[in-house]
């Protein structure tokens, strides 16, 4: 399965959580948000949340900004 | 002095810091404690996954600082509210600096998209503080619609230029019932101590305290320039007096030769 994880292509041979997904990036779980395909995920939802194929995955954290 | 309100939340300090521009976490750092801020703004990026970055909000958080994440980057209020939905998952809170700004050459807010996006957000429970135009009709619709503040510019930002919608600011600040916040142009204490004079309910400065020489102790001036100039405001500024004579303050009794 492949997806993108911010604008960079990734690939699954086993099913994988949003969960699982950002413990295998290294990804600190605080202070970020997750957007499949430009919706929303909501940390309760990750562990549940599957991803699919060609899916679009968004990692924000904060950044200095006015 | 009096506290600020905003959205039922009191504020000692009226004066909202950015964190854009900065030459390091630490100085931001020293310079968010210097000012007395109690309101932070930042903003959003993805994470970097090839790099191990400093963790921005260690160096923010704190039980008395607000944070107020902002929207910039996008164009349209449909955007807005997803990174609005984003910035809520992430930092906690549901207070969001609005800036919709489609033009990166002049940064100017568009007006109708945030008009848009503040009516939408509000419904969805946001405590919005837009940045917008110096325009009194903007400013009353945004008040309408449910923004917790305005936040009009006093100039473009980031071009220290001052108050240079300073008789639309007058006239929003007239009209408002709830906040006003100059936002964008602020370039030195006495630009901030201008606008309080005019009576604005705080300023929010970026660019002049993180590009200074020595941002610290910039941040201290504009603690101290806010607070003047907010003193004056409630002390009833002398007005401007018109015609080029001279008034004196000093009796001009002839007591050499009475």
């Amino acid at each position: 399965m492949k997806v993108q994880v911010n604008n960079k292509e990734m690939q699954f041979d086993a099913p994988i959580t949003l969960h699982e997904l950002i413990i295998q990036l290294g990804i600190a779980p605080v202070g970020i948000a997750v957007a499949v395909n430009n919706q929303l995920v909501t940390r309760a939802l990750w562990e549940t949340t599957l991803l699919e194929e060609d899916n679009n995955i968004v990692i924000i954290k904060a950044a200095c900004g006015g | 002095m009096e506290k600020l309100i905003i959205a039922g939340k009191r504020f000692d300090s009226r004066l909202f810091l950015g964190t854009g521009k900065f030459s390091s976490n630490d100085l931001m750092q020293q310079s968010i404690c210097a000012s007395e801020t109690e309101m932070v703004t930042l903003a959003m990026k993805r994470v970097d996954m090839s790099n191990a970055e400093d963790e921005l909000l260690s160096h923010i958080a704190a039980p008395h600082i607000q944070l107020l994440p902002n929207t910039s980057g996008v164009r349209t209020a449909e955007e807005a509210i997803f990174a609005a939905q984003l910035a809520r998952e992430a930092f906690g809170t549901n207070w969001l600096k609005l800036e919709i700004h489609p033009d990166p050459r002049y940064l100017l807010p568009d007006s109708i998209e945030t008009l848009k996006a503040t009516e939408a957000l509000v419904k969805l429970g946001f405590v919005v503080l837009p940045y917008c135009q110096a325009d009194p009709v903007l400013c009353k619709r945004l008040e309408e619609v449910g923004a917790a503040t305005v936040m009009p510019l006093g100039a473009p930002i980031g071009t220290n230029k001052g108050l240079m919608t300073r008789d639309f600011l007058r006239i929003i600040i007239e009209q408002a019932n709830i906040p006003v916040v100059v936002d964008a142009g602020i370039g030195a204490p006495s630009h901030a101590a201008e606008a309080m004079e005019l009576g604005a309910s705080a300023v929010l400065v970026n660019t002049a305290i993180a590009i200074a020489a020595d941002p610290v102790q910039m941040a201290k001036a504009f603690c101290m320039a806010v607070k003047a100039g907010r003193m004056a405001y409630l002390s009833g500024v002398a007005a401007e007096r018109f015609g080029s004579h001279a008034v004196a303050s000093s009796p001009l009794t002839n007591f050499l030769n009475d």
